[in-house]
């Protein structure tokens, strides 16, 4: 996992869709998709940031869809190689800010990515960024999008990923307390499951 | 000057409040709430005032009942985001005095400028812990004589909190505490202030003899060591007085007169008070009174004289009740067995020798300025202590009226009687509520203030001393209590007295007291000052080789032999000269 975020500098995805509170990009073929919850970076100058909320496998014509072909998974791409172009990885992802030289500020970007435009993971330099303003956890509180509070731990998990329990912990807990002020039991929760995988 | 609150950092900020009820602070969650504890003085910035406040209650709060049924796990993290934010600490804070921010320090009156709370601060005024300044804006500083220095406020070390003396001995005053809480030694310091500044003249009926020679300590850093009485420190300005010659003889200490009293002199009015003490009826005072009506100054020894046998046609003989006149010849028998108390008359008594005096000769001492403690030595039963303290009491009483009736007449400043405080100890006994009415003391309290005599009275039970008199009294200084209704006894005829009382209940055992009243702007808790070397020498005594010193300089500035008739150093004494030519010089 590690390996994943940090060493991914490069371009792995693509905006296909694209608007004021959300973009679905898709992945360059062979390269791993995007994990739940960690953090996206789309755009030219001021770069917008983004939460991957969801990722799907499927298959690039949308009419056609997938059925069983019974093969071992591990000999599958021996079996049918061609299965890879038949199959689009697509990620969908919140906007929670924009990214400024090096500088993070959360909210809905003025403008959302064009489309076609590259997706790059964020750095570990872009996730300290954005650890100073976790406020933009509210933004995902308040999306909607169902299972919030799944997408919120797993958002804590990347942004603390590799640093160990300590004040930046408990400033992301001050700002999830602050966003759950009215739902103790699910501040309980989210808490005490992020310090369970903490101590793991 | 005082630090502002963008220089230091805030200990909290104010969220809801009254002039009633007082304020309510959210405590900063970088401090941890055991750091705040009642009696604390701290200064609320509103946007024109600075208003000076004391912590008189600390609470724990939660912005969630869910979070309180439902606690986190100790030291989890969970419980460190929810502190400060959702569960965090109040502060209940009782407003005092206000001053406006724009007045200039070198403007700043304390009499005029420090006003009582007329108004509260506005939301999220910040709050800060006292600086040193502010205690010395409020309280004065001790480099002016009128001010004394009590103690230390509570977690402050280098600041003094000053009682303001010509205040204190304008009216009468208390000074409570139950028993081992350091009301002797809270008695001493005040007695010594009084003594250095020479505000007022003292007269200390000392029950235990505790404040005239050493005593010993008995806890704290020098327990069982021997302190310094107020004798030991002040010397010829003191004088002690003994009712018991050969218990100070025993304890190998000094004294200056050995009170007798005579039986004549002894009054029916002196009598009256003992009715509780001595188990008599009414009916045996209006004995006492026929008795006195009959046979004048002498009814006393007349009475005591009887023999047992004859009461009856005794009684007949002069009208009164068989049964009255036996109760009070029994009980009144008591009397004449009190060593000091002689059948000699004052002059007899004066004349015998230099040591012995009478009550009058004690009267005159404390019209020249001498401050008095009178010991008691082993005859501390309630009856002498009641009795010689009534007696004493009385004259003075009589002695002061005369002197402030003559003043008022002549206007002249040099007529002007001293200011007199009078120390009783175990005070419940004379003011009790039937007491207070027959004894002197309850007169004393009430009215004595426009005759320039007041009390200190120090008991270690105000909810036995009548209110009406307990409401009368000018500062209280007290050390814990634990009695709810002594408690509130203290609290009589203060405002706002709710806030306060859990500070007073939550005092440490020793050293600490809360001082309310005219003596100081606001009540406050002192640590009280340490009574020690520290305090001996700025109280002015000296060691043997400075006095030797100062006598020498002295004899050079004034050789003998040289009479100095208008020199108004001829009656005052060693210390007092060096200190008047210290200012000369």
């Amino acid at each position: 996992m590690d390996n994943n975020i940090t060493n991914m500098s490069e371009s792995i995805g693509e905006v296909i869709v694209t608007n004021t509170s959300e973009i679905i990009g898709q992945c360059h073929r062979g390269v791993p998709t995007f994990e739940y919850g960690s953090f996206i970076m789309a755009g030219k100058t001021a770069q917008c940031v983004g939460v991957v909320y969801n990722v799907e496998t499927a298959s690039v014509d949308p009419n056609r869809r997938a059925t069983a072909i019974e093969v071992d998974e591990d000999n599958l791409d021996a079996v049918h190689p061609h299965l890879k172009a038949l199959l689009r990885n697509q990620f969908y992802a919140l906007l929670i800010g924009t990214m400024k030289d090096g500088k993070f500020q959360y909210g809905l970007p003025p403008t959302p990515p064009g489309l076609h435009a590259q997706v790059v993971p964020c750095s570990d330099d872009d996730i300290r960024e954005l650890r100073k303003q976790p406020g933009f956890l509210r933004i995902i509180h308040d999306s909607g999008k169902s299972s919030s509070e799944e997408l919120i731990l797993n958002c804590c998990r990347h942004l603390l990923y590799s640093f160990e329990r300590s004040e930046k912990a408990l400033s992301i807990g001050k700002a999830l307390s602050d966003i759950y002020r009215d739902d103790y039991d699910a501040l309980r929760r989210i808490i005490n499951r992020l310090e369970s995988w903490q101590n793991a | 000057m005082a630090k502002r609150i963008d220089d230091i950092k805030s200990l909290g900020v104010i969220t809801s409040g009254s002039l009633a009820e007082g304020l309510e602070m959210r405590l900063d969650p970088s401090y941890s709430v055991e750091q705040v504890r009642a009696g604390k003085f701290v200064v609320v910035e509103g946007s024109e005032f600075d208003f000076f406040c004391m912590i008189t209650d600390v609470m724990l709060d939660a912005s969630s009942a869910s979070i309180l049924r439902d606690p986190p796990p100790r030291s989890s993290l969970l419980s460190d985001v929810l502190a400060g934010d959702h569960t965090y600490a109040t502060v209940s804070l009782k407003p005092m005095l206000m001053l406006e921010r724009k007045i200039a320090e070198k403007d700043f009156d304390r009499e005029e400028d420090l006003r009582p709370v007329k108004s509260i601060p506005a939301h999220f005024s910040p709050v800060r812990e006292a600086s040193n300044a502010d205690i010395a804006k409020v309280f004065g500083e001790e480099e002016k004589k009128r001010y004394f220095n009590l103690g230390t406020p509570l977690d402050m070390d280098n600041v003094d909190v000053c009682l303001d003396l010509d205040r204190f001995i304008e009216r009468s005053n208390g000074i409570f505490g139950k028993t081992g809480t350091g009301k002797t030694f809270l008695t001493r310091l005040v007695l010594a202030g009084m003594i250095r500044s020479n505000k007022a003249v003292n007269l200390i009926f000392d029950m235990h003899s505790e404040y005239g020679w050493e005593t010993r300590s008995e806890s704290g850093a020098g327990k069982d060591s021997f302190v310094k009485g107020l004798k030991n420190i002040f010397q010829e300005k003191v004088l002690i007085c003994t009712l018991d010659p050969e218990s100070a003889s025993q304890r190998n200490v000094g004294v200056d007169f050995e009170i007798e009293i005579p039986l004549n002199s002894i009054e029916v009015e002196d009598i009256e008070p003992l009715q509780d003490e001595l188990k008599l009826h009414p009916t045996a005072i209006e004995t006492a009174y026929i008795l006195r009506n009959r046979f004048g100054k002498s009814w006393l020894q007349r009475l005591i004289e009887q023999d047992a046998a004859d009461l009856k046609d005794w009684a007949d003989e002069i009208g009164a009740n068989k049964e009255s006149l036996a109760a009070l010849y029994r009980k009144l028998g008591k009397i004449k067995n009190l060593k000091f108390v002689v059948e000699k008359s004052e002059k007899q008594i004066e004349g015998a020798s230099s040591n012995k005096a009478s009550i009058n000769k004690l009267v005159q001492e404390l019209r020249s300025g001498k401050h008095i403690d009178l010991e008691f030595g082993r005859v501390s039963n309630m009856l002498a202590y009641l009795l010689v303290a009534n007696l004493i009491s009385r004259r003075i009483h009589q002695a002061w009226v005369d002197d402030a009736e003559k003043y008022m007449s002549t206007q002249k400043l040099e007529d002007r009687p001293r200011p007199l405080m009078i120390t009783i100890e175990e005070a419940h006994k004379f003011l009790n509520p039937s007491a207070a009415r027959q004894t002197i003391f309850g007169t004393i309290a009430r009215e004595l203030r426009k005759y320039f005599v007041s009390l200190l009275v120090v008991d270690q039970r105000p909810s036995g001393i009548d209110d009406e008199i307990i409401s009368q009294l000018g500062t209280r200084i007290t050390s814990l209590l634990n009695d709810e209704k002594d408690i509130q006894a203290v609290f009589t005829g203060v405002s706002g007295a709710s806030a306060l009382r859990n500070v007073l209940a939550s005092l440490d055992s020793k050293q600490q007291a809360l001082i309310l009243g005219h003596a100081t702007p606001m009540p406050i808790v002192v640590k009280t000052r340490f009574y020690g070397p520290d305090f001996y020498a700025a109280m002015g005594m000296q060691s043997k080789e400075e006095k030797a010193e100062s006598s020498a300089k002295i004899t050079s500035l004034f050789p003998p032999g040289i009479i100095y008739p208008q020199s108004p150093l001829l009656n005052i004494s060693s210390c007092d000269k060096l200190d008047i030519l210290k200012r000369i010089l």
